[in-house]
């Protein structure tokens, strides 16, 4: 072993010196006859991207593509960062943009939250902003999406169709369901929104809930699901990433409907997915770029996306037009309208802590 | 044409050991050719050189008196050289026949010609006067079976000059005689034989002249007529060597060891009992009984104490040695530094508070290697830098100096050269006198019968009978070994 | 007889000699690397230049270089110590995992030491069940410590959903470990957790330990040689059942030490695969002490360089893994010829 150990060593050594020096040859002409870089113009806006990184056709997909979008429009230099790492190197990270000509950073990670005060503090100069979670700074813009809105209207919608005669899919209880991801106020903000909205229409409708505690198991999304068709619900609503995916798959296969959220479903079961509740972070990060490009950068503040912008809102029932009664879906566009003129106002588990149909 | 194969004035050296130095031999077609040596005296790398497997630094390869260069083993082969290596490269779970004809099958169109391949396998082997189970399973047969398949490999190759490296170094006596018969038969049938081999006894029984290599430098070459036993000894070592033979113990006390299981037998403190077989007569399980590598059938008892059931450390505190029979997988670790394996079992007593004295450590292994004139450079030198016979003195330093009640020693001469033996031996002995028991298992009969005072033999894991030590048994260690009654 | 040359160097050219084996995946990660950028238009010496700058050229990138190389440390480490006994203990990254999340949560009620002590048994915790099996029964440890990664991964997602979610937050954590409880930072502003000090006292420790302690001697001579270890009264088992434990402990202090200095939470994506990076490291630095400061600094000053350079070049993170992952298959080609 040694002694084939020795030649194999040997025979690297003959082969890769002439190798690497072809290659250290070939670099150099290469660095030789590119040019400079072009003359820097005078803003740049990052983006930090989340966990899970680009490709994973849901919210670090989509905010990239209100990126790409926002700053070629608006002539800024727009810069993408992902990392194997980003939970660790958040700091170190955010730190070399913040000394690097960058003058607006978009951070969409969201455990770098606790340490972006301080860091934003460092930096006066650039401007950064955060998704889905209130961040205080002078020169932090917070970005909140009003999810309770959108999970509202699912709410109310779910609530007349249950009660909806003729229709295979919709059985004569009058009984609908929602699946958590995890007990905790930022998914309870989503199913607090949804029971208000459908005993708003109807007090005796009946909202089974349950939480998945996982948001990437769609096999116990589908069993949760399966029990509650099994009880008598008709429209399960789920607030649960992967998980969702199996809540879909068991409405499809009892003949019921499943509601979707964050990106459009619709299409994964064409005419079992009612609608999906959808949550537009490209919208998100189209503004805040847009305020940056216009020096109206909202530092210290927080702009509440909601169904005014069209950033929360439900699809446009591209299946399922045919099933939902033109009534219903007048009524669910009045609610609308209400819920943006400020004459119907949603609870908010985050801000106002939880109401009285939804246990903390 | 003398000269089929040769060497005109060939040096090579690696690194600073100079392997051969102005080497000049001349072998004669017809003729059965010893080169003999003590251990790191040159043999391999001279072998290795004429077989085309390594070229050297100055010098050259003479073939049928002309001197070529052999750029590698397919010239040796071209030129009609074969080498039978120690480690015989045979695949198992073919038959003898597939194995001969392995890679040159004889074919009639796009099949193999079994009967064929057969009837040249066959006449192959009567014309050097041997009978093979050809349709039996390489790995169902001995290794000297599989050696003379070798043989007939080369020779079906079309070698007609054989190289064989230390050949009988894992045969037993009785198949040590069958391969020279074989050699004999070659040298008949006008084959040339170069055989390498550090035992004198067998050498001057086969061949018609003797290269002697000493420090990589040729000493002599002389025909066997002109040599004897001691002479020729004394050629290889380069010194007087003094024969101690068989010496009895004088005293005997308690029993030190007792067995009792598959295999039972008994030593007492001032005797050497040795243990013959045929390779797997049981000596390797009855050896790691003993050590405590194999879990027990029946009860072993050290110095009247139950140890069964102990580990191996227990039993070594308890006054055991050991001198493993595989050296290079047990009985040291060869990438370890030597002071390292010096160390190796006492390490816990040179240790305060689970530390290591760097300085006592290497105090210590200094003591034991240079005790037992270990030739090294630093105790930092991993094992594998040392010549086998230098190797063997560690292990054999290492055991000996704990002056354990009881020895178990596996082959303690295997692949050491003269000198190095008759230096073990004498160790053995005064460790004996000294009135510690030695449980001596080996595969070389001589060995046995010069040390041992009393010699179990084991045939299928079983007793199969007990002689008294000396040169008188040999006969019927023999017969017992194979499983019959002495009569 | 010596056939090899190279079987009996003197020291300096043993040195050479090892240096350069060391360097060679590199220099080849690098060619391979410059083939690729070259081929997508990059100059590559442009980008290598940006990566040495971004690794080291100032205390906030080396603060960095050294903070992505602090859990390699921990890992490397813990992986080298038992790949030194012969064990082949790939489960450092479930060992981390958990330690990172007992850590997090002890130290929330109990404070910094609790934490850091919590997390190494936790470690330990995981490494028992290889150990004992492979000491026992010599059940292969490379399936069952792999396995236990997959245990763990399952078992600290189910126990965070459950148990320990942080009120208020949406994704998958652990509540924020007050300040009081925090590693302290070494360079502030710059984010270097003390977690590195405790990492390099780590290995110095490992390299006095393993070269002369009685048990480091064992453990060597395990490794080295299982048979020569038993035949001379050395218990391999429970060498094995030890070293596992200790590369358990360590691992589980890596988790722990990232959560309470670097992360201050548990949260989803608390190790991208450092157990995993720990192995390559591992068999880069030979189980060596200096060898795993290397290779730890090595693959740290690529994460973190990779990332940053990705704000001065539009080169995407694809290419520095393709450079680490070059240099990760020569380590598995060795993890392949010591097995």
């Amino acid at each position: 072993m040694s002694y084939l150990g020795g030649v194999s060593c040997e025979v690297m050594r003959t082969r890769l010196v002439p190798l690497s020096l072809v290659s250290v040859v070939a670099l150099v002409a290469a660095g030789c006859s590119s040019e400079t870089t072009p003359q820097a113009p005078p803003k740049k806006a990052a983006l930090v991207i989340a966990q899970g990184g680009l490709g994973d056709e849901s919210y670090n997909d989509l905010a990239m593509s209100g990126f790409t979008a926002a700053t070629k429009e608006k002539g800024v230099e727009g810069q993408h960062i992902e990392s194997s790492d980003v939970v660790a190197q958040g700091e170190q990270l955010l730190r070399r943009a913040g000394t690097s000509g960058y003058g607006l950073v978009i951070d969409l990670e969201f455990s770098h939250g606790e340490i972006l005060p301080a860091i934003a503090s460092s930096y006066p100069n650039v401007q950064w902003a955060f998704l889905n979670n209130k961040i205080d700074g002078p020169n932090i813009a917070s970005v909140l999406f009003a999810e309770h809105d959108g999970s509202y209207l699912a709410g109310a919608l779910a609530a007349m169709m249950t009660t909806q005669t003729g229709n295979p899919k919709i059985n004569p209880d009058k009984k609908i369901g929602v699946i958590g991801g995890t007990k905790s106020v930022g998914i309870d903000k989503f199913l607090s929104g949804y029971i208000e909205g459908a005993k708003g229409v109807d007090q005796s409708v009946e909202v089974l809930t349950a939480y998945s505690d996982t948001f990437g198991d769609p096999t116990k999304g589908s069993q949760l699901a399966e029990t509650m068709f099994q009880q008598g619900a008709d429209i399960v609503y789920h607030v649960a990433g992967g998980t969702g995916a199996g809540v879909i798959e068991a409405a499809k296969k009892n003949n019921r409907y499943a509601i979707g959220v964050d990106d459009n479903q619709d299409k994964l079961a064409p005419g079992f997915v009612l609608t999906s509740v959808l949550k537009r972070a490209d919208l998100a990060v189209r503004k805040v770029v847009e305020a940056y490009a216009d020096n109206k950068f909202p530092g210290g503040q927080v702009i509440n996306l909601g169904l005014a912008d069209g950033a929360v809102g439900l699809t446009e029932f591209e299946f399922t037009k045919n099933e939902i009664p033109e009534s219903v879906r007048t009524k669910v566009d009045d609610l609308k309208k209400k819920i943006i003129s400020g004459e119907l106002k949603v609870w908010n588990v985050i801000d106002q802590g939880y109401p009285t149909w939804l246990q903390g | 044409m003398s000269v089929r194969l040769g060497a005109r004035d060939v040096s090579r050296a690696f690194g600073p050991v100079r392997a051969n130095e102005g080497v000049s031999v001349e072998i004669r077609a017809g003729t059965v050719h010893a080169v003999v040596g003590e251990n790191g005296a040159g043999k391999t790398t001279l072998m290795r050189i004429l077989y085309g497997l390594d070229q050297p630094d100055s010098g050259t390869v003479v073939i049928n008196d002309q001197p070529v260069r052999l750029r590698g083993p397919a010239d040796g082969i071209g030129h009609g050289i074969g080498l039978v290596p120690q480690e015989l490269a045979m695949i198992g779970s073919l038959t003898l026949l597939e194995n001969l004809v392995l890679g040159t099958e004889p074919r009639s169109g796009p099949r193999i010609d079994w009967a064929r391949a057969r009837g040249e396998a066959e006449e192959l082997a009567s014309r050097v006067g041997v009978e093979l189970p050809w349709t039996a399973l390489a790995d169902n047969v001995s290794i000297s079976v599989r050696q003379q398949v070798e043989i007939l490999r080369a020779l079906r190759r079309g070698a007609d000059v054989l190289i064989l490296d230390e050949p009988t170094a894992a045969l037993a006596p009785a198949q040590v005689d069958d391969l020279l018969r074989l050699l004999r038969g070659l040298r008949e049938a006008g084959r040339t034989v170069v055989f390498i081999s550090h035992k004198v006894d067998e050498v001057l029984a086969v061949a018609d002249e003797i290269t002697v290599l000493r420090g990589g430098k040729v000493i002599t070459t002389r025909p066997v007529g002109d040599l004897d036993r001691t002479s020729l000894i004394e050629l290889i070592v380069g010194q007087q060597v003094g024969f101690t033979g068989f010496v009895p113990s004088a005293v005997t006390g308690d029993e030190v060891l007792t067995v009792a299981g598959s295999v039972s037998l008994s030593v007492r403190a001032g005797e050497i009992v040795g243990v013959a077989g045929i390779a797997g007569s049981g000596q390797d399980e009855l050896v790691e009984r003993v050590v405590g590598l194999r879990p027990p059938d029946g009860r072993i008892t050290l110095a009247g104490q139950d140890i069964s059931t102990l580990p191996v450390d227990r039993r070594r505190a308890a006054g055991l040695g050991y001198i493993s029979g595989d050296r290079r997988s047990e009985g040291l670790s060869m990438d370890a530094s030597l002071a390292d394996n010096t160390i190796a079992g006492t390490h816990r007593t040179l240790g305060r508070h689970g530390w290591l004295k760097p300085s006592a450590v290497r105090a210590y292994a200094k003591r034991v290697l240079d005790g037992y004139s270990v030739r090294y450079g630093r105790t930092t030198a991993v094992a594998r830098t040392l010549s086998g016979g230098n190797q063997q003195r560690v292990v054999i330093g290492r055991e000996l100096d704990r002056d354990p009640k009881l020895l178990v020693a596996a082959g303690p001469t295997r692949g050491v050269d003269v000198l190095g033996m008759t230096y073990i031996h004498d160790k053995l002995r005064a460790l004996r006198d000294n009135g510690s028991g030695v449980l001596l298992v080996s595969e070389q009969l001589d060995e046995l019968l010069d040390l041992s005072d009393r010699i179990i033999v084991l045939h299928g894991g079983r007793v199969a009978g007990e002689v008294p030590g000396g040169p008188a048994s040999r006969t019927a260690i023999g017969t017992l070994m194979l499983g019959r009654t002495p009569s | 007889m010596s056939v090899c040359p190279r079987s009996n160097p003197d020291k300096y050219s043993r040195v050479l000699t090892s240096g350069f084996r060391a360097v060679v995946p590199f220099v080849i990660a690098l060619v391979i690397g410059g083939a690729v950028l070259l081929a997508t238009g990059h100059n590559p010496l442009a980008f290598y230049q940006l990566l040495v700058r971004e690794s080291f050229g100032g205390t906030d990138r080396i603060a960095a270089t050294l903070s992505a190389a602090t859990p390699l440390l921990f890992t490397g480490l813990a992986t080298a110590i038992a790949f030194r006994a012969g064990v082949f203990n790939v489960g450092v990254e479930g060992g981390f995992v958990l330690g990172g999340l007992t850590g997090a949560t002890v130290a929330l009620h109990a404070g910094l030491l609790a934490g850091c002590v919590a997390g190494a048994l936790a470690g330990v915790l995981v490494s028992a069940l290889p150990a004992w099996l492979k000491a026992r029964w010599n059940v292969d440890e490379v399936v069952t410590t792999l396995m236990s990664n997959f245990v763990v991964a399952g078992l600290t997602g189910w126990l965070v959903t459950a148990f320990l979610q942080a009120k208020g937050v949406a994704n998958s954590a652990t509540p924020l470990i007050p300040r009081s409880a925090w590693l302290p930072d070494l360079l502030p502003p710059y984010g270097l957790t003390s977690g590195v000090l405790i990492a390099l006292v780590l290995v110095m420790l490992y390299a006095v330990w393993i070269k002369h302690s009685v048990l480091g001697y064992e453990l060597r001579q395990t490794g080295l040689n299982p048979r020569f270890s038993a035949a001379q009264g050395i218990r391999v088992g429970r060498v094995i059942i030890v070293s596992m434990l200790i590369s358990g402990a360590i691992a589980g202090l890596g988790g722990a030490a990232h959560a309470l200095g670097v992360v201050h939470r548990f949260v989803d994506g608390f190790s991208p695969g450092y157990g995993f990076t720990g192995i390559a490291v591992a068999l880069l630095g030979r189980n060596s002490a200096v060898g795993v400061v290397l290779g730890a600094v090595l693959f740290g000053a690529l994460a973190s360089a990779g990332t940053t350079a990705q704000l001065f070049s539009d080169i995407p993170l694809d290419i520095v893994d393709v450079l680490s992952g070059t240099v990760m298959v020569f380590a598995v080609i060795r993890l392949w010829r010591q097995r």
